[in-house]
């Protein structure tokens, strides 16, 4: 069910380079395409977008990620991803 | 450090404010936070929102609010249905403030009324996966019943139309809702000036749930002072106990020694 402990594609893993060339592929990113590095992780996605220290919360294809598998977490192409965060409203 | 003499109490945990607050429509962040501490509120509700992806570094709202000083009540506004309402929820309790939310299934964009049967399944879902749930509902007793019966940790009865700053439109309903309930009554939507936190607060609702009757307010700083001594005022009234309604005058000074 849940993508808990989830080892697929670790490959590219914290933005290192797998070999010379790096394959891409598309996410979307709340709900805008987002073009990144074939396996990268929820944790590199959060790092690349500097919200390794926010509290934010991490949907993939509507699995909720826990924040100590985001390394463990690899995306695949056309992977649904969502970050969210607290904002200002009432009722 | 003593607890409060008069506490809300709240899913087990004391307060000394019977004031919620909302987070929305201010100006800025800096007004947010100086808004809530001028109303003393101890709870503060947030909305659940996608970070801005081409801009993830502007100013976050929990920069303004520490979440060791305030308990944050995450909200579902803007949900139109259970399901999406359970996922904020979830969503909001995985970002890290705890598990207490504020339940919002609304069921129309032009009055922002609830959707009954939205908000007793999403509920049910809630409690169930251990949530502390805080549902906003009509001012029904019946439906504030039902979710008591569920075990939400508080009902939340609208006094109006959220945003409308009409006050308590039923008063009547809310009083039924109080004889009824075991469980906190806070007023959640409606309030538009501090006369009617008074009046919440005096009926004996256990507390008060507002934003843009402080966000809108032309000074909302002042304004949330307002309401602060507003739902003060309103609570030392309810716990005085009120003098009887009369037709007629009764003097106040002893007809005794009169010179005619």
């Amino acid at each position: 069910m849940g993508r808990q402990g989830n080892t697929r594609s670790l490959l590219g893993c914290k933005g290192k380079p797998v070999g010379i060339w790096w394959a891409a592929m598309t996410l979307r990113l709340n709900g805008d395409v987002r073009e990144c590095r074939e396996g990268t992780t929820v944790a590199a996605l959060v790092e690349e977008l500097g919200l390794g220290n926010k509290r934010i919360a991490v949907e993939v294809n509507r699995d909720i990620i826990p924040r100590d598998e985001y390394a463990n977490c690899g995306l695949q192409q056309d992977d649904e991803v969502e970050i969210v965060h607290f904002v200002g409203g009432g009722r | 450090m003593p607890g409060p003499k008069d506490p809300f109490v709240l899913a087990g945990k004391e307060y000394h404010s019977r004031l919620i607050v909302g987070t929305g429509k201010y100006k800025d962040f800096a007004e947010t936070k100086q808004a809530i501490e001028a109303s003393g509120a101890e709870i503060v509700t947030v909305a659940v929102r996608r970070v801005n992806i081409t801009d993830p570094n502007q100013e976050n709202l929990l920069d303004y609010i520490d979440p060791k000083r305030y308990t944050i009540l995450p909200n579902t506004a803007g949900c139109y249905n259970a399901a999406d309402a359970v996922r904020t929820c979830r969503l909001a309790r995985e970002a890290g403030v705890g598990n207490m939310v504020k339940l919002e299934v609304i069921g129309d964009d032009k009055t922002l009324f609830p959707d009954i049967p939205g908000t007793l399944e999403a509920a049910k879902t809630l409690v169930d996966e251990g949530f502390i749930v805080l549902p906003y509902i009509h001012d029904d007793p019946i439906s504030c019943q039902k979710l008591e019966d569920m075990g939400c940790a508080a009902v939340m009865p609208l006094a109006a139309p959220i945003g409308s700053g009409l006050g308590i439109r039923n008063p009547y309903n809310i009083r039924i809702i109080l004889e009824h309930s075991s469980v906190p009554v806070i007023v959640d939507a409606g309030v538009g000036t501090a006369s009617d936190a008074a009046v919440a607060l005096e009926m004996g609702c256990d507390a008060v749930l507002m934003n843009t009757a402080i966000a809108a307010a032309k000074d909302p700083i002042l304004m949330a002072d307002a309401m602060r001594q507003g739902v003060e005022a309103g609570r030392k009234a309810y716990l005085a106990g009120r003098m009887g309604k009369k037709l007629y005058a009764t003097a106040s000074s002893p007809l005794d020694g009169m010179i005619a």
